[in-house]
């Protein structure tokens, strides 16, 4: 297998991978939503839920901004990490700012119509939609540019 | 009037019976940005251009070429 194809496989499963991760921090964040003010408060895995949630913000915020495979052969994380991908990171970047912007933009006018939410819940649907959505973006992106 | 970038980049690859991939190798890019470049769904650098101009030999004008549409 050549560098084109090894960057081929590596850049396809990431796409997949970080989509994955768009639909866990989706379903996340809906569970945060209805969890209103006990939300994250919980333990799983032996650890509180509001550490893994940071743990996979943090690691999903690390991939869409570094393209990830920091520990791949130089020549073929230059190549995973194109023009195009990087142009597909920042429409995904940018999908994600306009999805929290329209967010929080729902969450002001819907608090005038009931109770408002609180602020744990706020910060975490914020952080899930706009990670995800740049993530979904990206992936979605990356994929039909591979397809033939 | 709305203006886009055409290219004829899979003819001249064609022309050379290169892959998308051996003209990737060649400018040091991933099979995937010749894929989009040639459909036309992403528009390359003026690097990029150059760099596919000069493997393909050919001048960068005739490789790409602005296309006005109604």
């Amino acid at each position: 297998m050549d560098d084109i194809e090894k960057t081929e496989a590596y850049t396809r499963q990431r796409a997949v991978i970080l989509g994955l991760m768009g639909i866990v921090l989706l379903a996340g964040g809906a569970l945060a939503w209805r969890g209103g003010a006990a939300a994250d408060t919980g333990i799983a895995f032996g650890v509180p839920v509001w550490s893994l949630h940071l743990l996979l913000t943090g690691l999903a915020a690390l991939l869409i901004a570094t393209g990830g495979g920091l520990r791949m052969p130089s020549r073929i994380l230059a190549l995973a990490n194109d023009e195009t991908t990087r142009a597909y990171r920042t429409r995904g970047i940018v999908a994600g700012f306009w999805a929290m912007l329209a967010t929080v933009t729902g969450a002001y006018v819907l608090s005038f119509f009931g109770e408002p939410w609180p602020m744990r819940v706020l910060a975490r649907v914020l952080a899930d939609v706009g990670e995800a959505t740049a993530l979904l973006v990206f992936a979605w992106a990356e994929l039909r540019a591979a397809r033939d | 009037m709305t203006d886009r970038l055409a290219n004829s980049l899979k003819p001249e690859r064609e022309r050379l019976n290169w892959t998308q991939a051996a003209l990737a190798e060649r400018v040091g890019v991933s099979r995937k940005t010749i894929n989009t470049v040639e459909n036309g769904v992403f528009v390359p650098s003026t690097l990029l251009a150059l760099k596919l101009a000069s493997a393909l030999d050919r001048p960068v004008e005739q490789l790409f070429r602005i296309v006005s549409e109604p």
